[in-house]
C-alpha cells in the first residue's frame, strides 16, 4: 500500500512459475487503472499469459489508464492497447507488450476498469477519454515510481502547480520543458535565447520579452529596413530605385518574401505569430483584390500588412476601425460598393458575423445579432470608397481609402434590438458602431476573447475562462497586449489541458523548422540576392502546397478547420489540416527545404553543431534535442541509427556506409531525411 | 424478442405494419426499406458544394409566368437573366411559371438535357442564420439547428453506419470539417490526384528515398500517440501510404476527359471532377481495385458564389457568376459522358447544392457599381444523373414571398435534407438512419425517377 496525493492504492502482485528463459528476464509491470467516474469502484484484475512472468498492478482513481512497464536494460515503455471491449457491463482492456529483442515472449494483461452499461454517460466519457493518456502517464510514473518517463518531457503533473482553469498568474520559475512549451505555443518555437530568457530570468522576464521583443529599436528598423527589401521591389518598382538590381519581384511574391523574412529573422517572434492570428481573423485574400487599375494599386495590400504589422499587440478596436480604411478590405467585402443608394451588405455582415461580434454568445448561447441588425449595421458602414492618394515615403500616387458623408446612408434604424445593453435607434458612423458594439454588446468581448483565447491556450475554453479574458478585454478597452500577458503567463497555459492540443497550421510548422535550421541571415547581397529570395518563396510554397498561404485564406473566414475557428459554437483543433494530400504536402515541406538549402551550400552540419560528430547516435540525439526537443525512444534510436549507418539499392541491398557530417553527400542524404522524418512525428506537429 | 406472441399482439404487430404501408407518401416507413448489403451495390454519389451561396433565381432563372415578370421588372432589372436566353427544361406543361437554365450551362444541357432536373426552393428549413459558415456546417450536418458537441457530418454518419471502406468515400476539396468527420475508418481526402506522390529530399537516390519511407512508416507505427489528437494525426499518416499506392496502381492510369463534350479544365471543379471520373472508371473497370460492388460516395466543391458584386450585367454572360456556372456546367458536361463511355451512367447521380440562395432584390445597378446580391434562403439547384429523369421539381415562388421587401429571400419549399434522403434511399440506407434530428421526417421529393 502506498499513497500518493491523499489517493490510496493497492499493488497486487503474483507470480507464476516461469520456464528458465524467462528467468532471463526481469519484467516489472506497472498498471495503474484510473477511472474519471468518481461514482464508481476501479477494480484491476491481471490474467497471465502462457509466458508468464512477474508483474504488478496498482488500483488508483480519477484518470484514463494505461500500463508501462520496464525492459530488462531499464528503459520503461509503454504498453500498447490490443483491444477493448465491453464485457458484463464491465470494459476491459487487454494490452499487448511486443515481442524485441529484449523479451523473450509478450505479456497480456487484461484489465477490468469500469462498471457500468453502454449507454451510461460515465462510459461514453471514459471510451471518449481513453486515448488521452498524455498526463495520466506523467501522474502514474510518478506514482508507479519506478518507470522512467516515456520521453525526456518532464512529467508536467511534477512542475505544474497550479489550478489547469485559471488565468492566475503561474509560478515564475520554469522548466525548460514549459519554457519549450510556451514558445512552441505562441511564438513558433521561439529562439535559444529566449529559451535561455526563460530559464534563467522566469516567466515574468520571458514574458516582457515575448511582448515589447528582444534587441532595441535600431534592431527592430534593420529588420524592417531588411524585410522592405523584398517589399520594396514589389511594390515600389522603379529602374532608378537603387535597390532594384535586376530582380524584380510582383507584388504578392514581394509581400511573401518580406513576411517570410521577418518570420525567419525576428528576435520578436510573437509579433509575427500574432500578425499571423489576425491575418486569419481579419481575413483578407490580397491575392484575389484587383487593384489592376492603379500602377501602384497593390500598394492596397502593403497597407494591409502594416495594419496587421503594426498592431498586432495594440488596440483591437483601433484595428477593427482600421478596417474601414484599408483599401483592401474595402474591396474584398464589398464596401467600397455600399452607398446609400445601393447597399451591400458583405462588409456589415462579416464585421458583425467575423470581426467583431460572432453568431453565438460563447457563454449564453444566444444570438448576438439579427438580421435587422445587419441591414442597419450596412446603412452604418456605408459610404467609404477607392481614392488615389500619395504615400509619403516613396511620393508616389497609390491606392487609399475615404469617406464621403453624401455616400453615408443616414437613415435611423434599429441596432440589436434584443440586446437591452446594446440596443440603439438611431444613425451611426462606421467607428462610433465599432466602438458601440464592443463597448456595449457583452457578447463582443467574450467572442473576441474565446477566438484568441481558443487559439492561444485550446479550443476548448469554458465559459468561466471566456468570461475572465472578456473582463481583461473590457477593463483594458480591448489593449491586445495585457490581454495576451494575462494569457501567456497563467497558470492554464501551463496546464496538460493547453498541451498538445491543436494540430499547428503549415505556416507555423514551416517557420518553426525553418528558424531552427536558418541560423544565420541571408545574404542580401547582389550576388545572393536571387538564391535568398528563392528561399523565401520556398518557405512559402512550402506551406501553401500543404494548405496555407498567408495572406491568402480561401474566404473570408480564414483558413477553415483551423484551431478554434469558433464559428456558432463549432470547435476545431486543426483538423483541417489533415488529409492524405495535405499529409504529403506536409511531407514535402521539410524536402523542399532541404532542397534549397543544398542548392544555396547551406552549412547545415555546422548550424546544427553536428559537424565534428562521430556516432550516428549522436547525430540523431543532438538533432532531435535541438531541432525537435525531444528525446527518443529506444527503439526509434536503433531504427534511426541503422539507418544513419547503412545505404539501400534500389533494388533492396542494404550496405554498411560511413557516418561522416562533414561530407556533403552524407549531410544532403542522410541528415537532411533525418530532420524530415522526425519532423513529420506526430508529436513535432502538435502545439 | 418474443417469439411466442398473443394473438392481441400479432394483430397489433400486423396492424402497425398495413397501417405502415398505408401511410401518407410523406412518411418513409423503414420497416418496408429493403436494406441493401452493408458496402452497398455499386452505385455513386456525387455531391458538389458550391461554396458562397449560389444565387438561384440566376442560376435557374424563371422565364415564364408572373414570377419572371416580377423578377424581371421589380427585382432584378439589371441580373434578371432575357427570357429568351434560358435554357427550357422539359416537363414544365401546364406549369405557369416555368423554370430552365442559365445560359451558361448550354454545354450542359446540350449533352446532359435528359438526365437533368432541377429542384425549386430547397433550402434548410425554418428561420434562418444567413451565415455562411453557420449554413455550411447546418448543410453538412444535415441538420435544421446546430446542436452543440456534434460534429458528425452526414456523409461521415452514412459512411459509420454502412461500415464503409475509406475507398468508399473520397472527399476531393476543402471541406467543412463536419462532412469528413468519421468515427469509424477515415475518407480519403485529396484535392489533386495527379499530385499525390512523394518526392527524395536534396540528393537522395531512388534507394535512399525507398529506405527513408520504409523507415519513417516504422518510426510512425512505433511511436505511441499521447492523445487522442495525435492519434488522429498518426491515423492519417499512415492511411496516406495506403492511399498513395491505391492511387498510383490503380486510379493514376486511368484516361478521362478529352470526349464529345470537350475536356476537363484546369480548375479546382475541373480537377475534382476529372478525379471522381478517374475514380469511378477504375472502379468500374479496374477490378483489382477493389471498388466494384460497393457504394462510393464523392465530394467536391467549387467557391466564388458569394457574389455581393460584379455578380452580373445586363449582358447575362459577362459577370463573376456566368464564369463560375459556365465552367461547371462545361466540366459536368464532360463528366456525363465520361460516365456514359464507361457504363456508369445509370449507376451514378450527382447532387448540386449550397448553403442558401440569395436576396430577391439586387445591390444597386451596373451604373451605381454593385451588381449582386446578398446573402438570401432557399435557392434553386439541380441534380444529374441516370437514374434522373428531365424536368423540374419542388415549388416555385409565392408573390408573396417575392413582394416581401424585408425578408427579401425565398422561403424552403423542399428541405435540402429531402433531397439528400432520396438519393440516400436510393443506396438501400434508410434516411432516418442517417438524419436523426428530432421532428424530421423526409418528404418524397422526386429527383429520382
Amino acid at each position: 500500500m502506498f499513497s500518493y496525493k491523499g489517493q490510496q492504492y493497492h499493488a497486487m502482485r503474483r507470480s507464476t512459475d516461469c520456464t528458465s528463459s524467462l528467468r532471463k528476464l526481469a519484467l516489472f509491470v506497472s498498471a495503474i487503472l484510473l477511472t474519471d467516474v468518481s461514482s464508481s469502484r476501479a477494480e484491476m484484475r491481471t490474467r497471465l499469459s502462457p509466458s508468464n512472468r512477474s508483474q504488478f498492478a496498482v488500483i488508483s482513481q480519477n484518470s484514463p489508464f494505461f500500463v508501462c512497464y520496464r525492459l530488462e536494460n531499464g528503459e520503461a515503455k509503454l504498453g500498447t492497447v490490443k483491444d477493448r471491449t465491453l464485457k458484463n457491463g464491465s470494459l476491459w482492456t487487454e494490452f499487448v507488450v511486443p515481442k524485441n529483442q529484449a523479451l523473450l515472449a509478450s505479456l497480456t494483461v487484461r484489465i477490468k476498469r469500469f462498471k457500468g452499461t453502454k449507454r451510461s454517460k460515465a462510459y461514453r466519457d471514459l471510451v471518449r477519454r481513453r486515448n488521452t493518456i498524455q498526463s495520466t502517464i506523467n501522474k502514474a510514473l510518478l506514482v508507479a515510481r519506478d518507470c522512467v518517463p516515456y520521453s525526456d518531457d518532464e512529467p508536467s503533473v511534477v512542475e505544474f502547480q497550479g489550478d489547469p482553469k485559471s488565468l492566475a498568474p503561474y509560478q515564475d520559475k520554469l522548466s525548460r520543458n514549459e519554457v519549450r512549451h510556451l514558445l512552441k505555443k505562441v511564438a513558433f518555437g521561439g529562439s535559444p535565447e529566449l529559451e535561455a530568457i526563460g530559464m534563467e530570468r522566469g516567466l515574468n522576464a520571458l514574458a516582457d520579452a515575448l511582448i515589447d521583443g528582444l534587441g532595441g529599436q535600431a534592431e527592430r528598423d534593420k529588420l524592417e529596413q531588411d524585410s522592405m527589401l523584398w517589399a520594396r521591389r514589389g511594390f515600389y518598382f522603379d529602374e532608378d530605385d537603387p535597390d532594384y538590381r535586376g530582380v524584380r519581384i510582383w507584388n504578392m511574391e514581394a509581400l511573401h518574401a518580406a513576411q517570410f523574412h521577418r518570420f525567419l529573422y525576428s528576435r520578436s517572434p510573437m509579433h509575427e505569430w500574432l500578425l499571423l492570428m489576425l491575418a486569419g481573423h481579419f481575413a483578407t485574400n490580397l491575392n484575389a483584390i484587383d487593384f489592376s487599375y492603379s500602377k501602384y494599386g497593390h500598394y492596397g495590400l502593403l497597407l494591409h500588412w502594416n495594419l496587421l504589422k503594426n498592431n498586432s499587440l495594440g488596440n483591437f478596436a483601433t484595428l477593427a476601425k482600421a478596417m474601414l480604411d484599408d483599401p483592401a478590405m474595402n474591396e474584398w467585402l464589398d464596401n467600397e460598393d455600399n452607398h446609400k443608394d445601393s447597399p451591400n451588405q458583405n462588409f456589415a455582415r462579416e464585421l458583425l458575423e467575423l470581426f467583431i461580434l460572432g453568431v453565438i454568445d460563447p457563454i449564453t448561447g444566444h444570438k448576438n445579432y439579427d438580421e435587422e441588425s445587419v441591414v442597419a449595421t450596412t446603412g452604418f458602414v456605408s459610404g467609404y470608397f477607392e481614392r488615389s492618394q500619395i504615400d509619403p515615403e516613396s511620393g508616389k500616387e497609390v491606392v487609399g481609402s475615404a469617406f464621403d458623408p453624401e455616400l453615408h446612408d443616414q437613415t435611423p434604424r434599429t441596432l440589436l434590438r434584443e440586446v437591452p445593453s446594446a440596443q440603439i435607434f438611431g444613425s451611426l458612423k462606421a467607428p462610433e458602431l465599432i466602438d458601440h458594439v464592443l463597448t456595449n454588446h457583452p457578447g463582443s468581448s467574450r467572442y473576441v476573447a474565446e477566438r484568441f483565447g481558443g487559439q492561444m491556450l485550446y479550443p476548448s475554453l469554458d465559459e468561466g475562462m471566456v468570461a475572465q479574458l472578456a473582463q481583461v478585454l473590457l477593463s483594458n478597452n480591448f489593449e491586445l497586449r495585457p490581454f495576451v500577458r494575462t494569457i501567456i503567463t497563467s497558470q492554464a497555459m501551463f496546464s496538460d489541458a493547453a498541451r498538445n492540443t491543436c494540430i499547428t497550421s503549415p505556416i507555423e510548422r514551416t517557420v518553426q523548422l525553418a528558424r531552427k535550421l536558418i541560423l544565420k541571415p541571408l545574404p542580401q547581397d547582389q550576388e545572393n540576392l536571387e538564391k535568398s529570395f528563392y528561399l523565401l518563396l520556398t518557405l512559402r510554397d512550402t506551406a501553401r502546397d500543404a494548405g496555407q498561404s498567408i495572406f491568402e485564406p480561401p474566404s473570408v473566414f480564414g483558413w477553415k478547420g483551423a484551431c478554434n475557428i469558433n464559428r456558432a459554437g463549432a470547435k476545431f483543433q486543426g483538423e483541417g489540416w489533415l488529409s492524405e494530400q495535405r499529409m504529403l504536402n506536409r511531407s514535402h515541406t521539410c524536402g523542399d527545404l532541404m532542397g534549397i538549402l543544398a542548392w544555396l551550400e547551406y552549412d547545415l552540419a555546422g548550424s546544427l553543431n553536428v559537424t565534428n560528430l562521430t556516432s550516428a547516435r549522436a547525430i540523431i540525439t543532438t538533432i532531435a534535442d535541438s531541432v525537435f526537443s525531444m528525446r527518443l525512444s529506444p527503439e526509434e534510436l536503433t531504427l534511426l541509427i541503422r539507418f544513419m549507418e547503412t545505404e539501400q539499392s534500389p533494388e533492396g541491398s542494404i550496405t554498411e556506409i560511413a557516418v561522416e557530417p562533414h561530407a556533403d553527400y552524407y549531410v544532403w542524404r542522410k541528415i537532411a531525411r533525418l530532420i524530415c522524418m522526425l519532423s513529420d512525428l506526430s508529436s513535432n506537429n502538435l502545439r | 424478442m418474443h417469439h411466442h406472441l398473443s394473438r392481441r399482439a400479432f394483430l397489433h404487430m400486423t396492424g402497425g405494419l398495413l397501417g405502415g404501408a398505408l401511410l401518407s407518401p410523406l412518411l418513409e416507413p423503414s420497416l418496408l426499406l429493403a436494406q441493401s448489403p452493408q458496402g452497398g451495390t455499386g452505385k455513386n454519389l456525387i455531391f458538389i458544394n458550391l461554396l458562397g451561396g449560389l444565387d438561384g433565381l440566376s442560376a435557374f432563372p424563371y422565364y415564364e409566368g408572373a414570377v419572371a415578370a416580377s423578377i424581371r421588372e421589380r427585382l432584378r432589372p439589371a441580373l434578371a437573366i432575357p427570357s429568351n436566353l434560358v435554357i427550357p427544361v422539359a416537363g414544365q406543361n401546364g406549369i405557369p411559371n416555368k423554370i430552365g437554365l442559365h445560359p451558361g450551362f448550354s454545354k450542359l444541357a446540350l449533352h446532359a438535357a435528359q438526365h437533368i432536373k432541377v429542384v425549386r426552393g430547397y433550402g434548410i428549413p425554418g428561420e434562418l442564420e444567413r451565415s455562411h459558415d453557420t449554413c455550411q456546417i447546418l448543410m453538412s450536418l444535415g441538420a435544421s439547428k446546430l446542436n452543440s458537441g456534434d460534429m458528425t457530418g452526414f456523409m461521415a454518419r452514412l459512411m459509420d453506419r454502412r461500415e464503409w471502406e475509406s475507398f468508399q468515400f473520397w472527399a476531393l476539396s476543402t471541406t467543412n470539417p463536419p462532412d469528413t468527420n468519421t468515427r469509424k475508418k477515415p475518407p480519403i481526402v485529396v484535392s489533386d490526384l495527379s499530385n499525390l506522390d512523394v518526392r527524395p529530399v536534396a540528393w537522395e537516390s531512388e534507394g535512399d528515398l525507398k529506405q527513408a519511407l520504409d523507415v519513417s512508416r516504422q518510426l510512425i507505427e512505433i511511436r505511441t500517440p499521447n492523445n487522442s489528437l495525435e492519434a488522429r494525426y498518426r491515423s492519417v499518416q499512415l492511411s496516406t501510404e495506403l492511399v498513395l499506392s491505391r492511387v498510383r496502381r490503380d486510379i493514376n492510369n486511368q484516361v478521362v476527359g478529352n470526349n464529345l463534350a470537350g475536356d476537363y479544365t484546369d480548375s479546382g471543379i475541373g480537377r475534382n471532377l476529372r478525379d471522381a471520373a478517374k475514380i469511378l472508371r477504375a472502379k468500374k473497370l479496374a477490378p483489382e481495385s477493389g471498388m466494384a460492388g460497393r457504394d462510393t460516395m464523392i465530394l467536391c466543391a467549387q467557391g466564388g458564389y458569394d457574389t455581393h458584386s460584379d455578380q452580373g450585367t445586363t449582358d447575362p454572360m459577362r459577370g463573376d457568376l456566368p464564369v463560375l456556372l459556365s465552367s461547371l456546367g462545361n466540366n459536368l458536361a464532360v463528366l456525363y459522358r465520361d460516365l456514359d463511355s464507361f457504363g456508369a451512367l445509370n449507376d451514378t447521380i450527382v447532387i448540386v447544392y449550397s448553403e442558401f440562395g440569395r436576396t430577391n432584390f439586387e445591390n444597386g445597378t451596373p451604373e451605381s457599381g454593385s451588381s449582386g446580391t446578398d446573402h438570401g434562403h432557399a435557392s434553386n439547384t439541380l441534380v444529374l444523373g441516370g437514374p434522373v429523369t428531365a424536368g423540374v421539381c419542388g415549388e416555385s415562388p409565392s408573390a408573396q414571398e417575392l413582394q416581401d421587401d424585408w425578408y427579401n429571400a425565398l422561403l424552403p419549399r423542399v428541405d435540402v435534407r429531402d433531397i439528400f434522403s432520396e438519393a440516400i434511399r436510393w443506396l438501400g440506407v434508410d434516411p432516418l438512419e442517417i438524419f436523426q434530428e428530432p421532428g424530421y421526417q423526409p418528404r418524397l421529393v422526386g429527383i429520382i425517377g
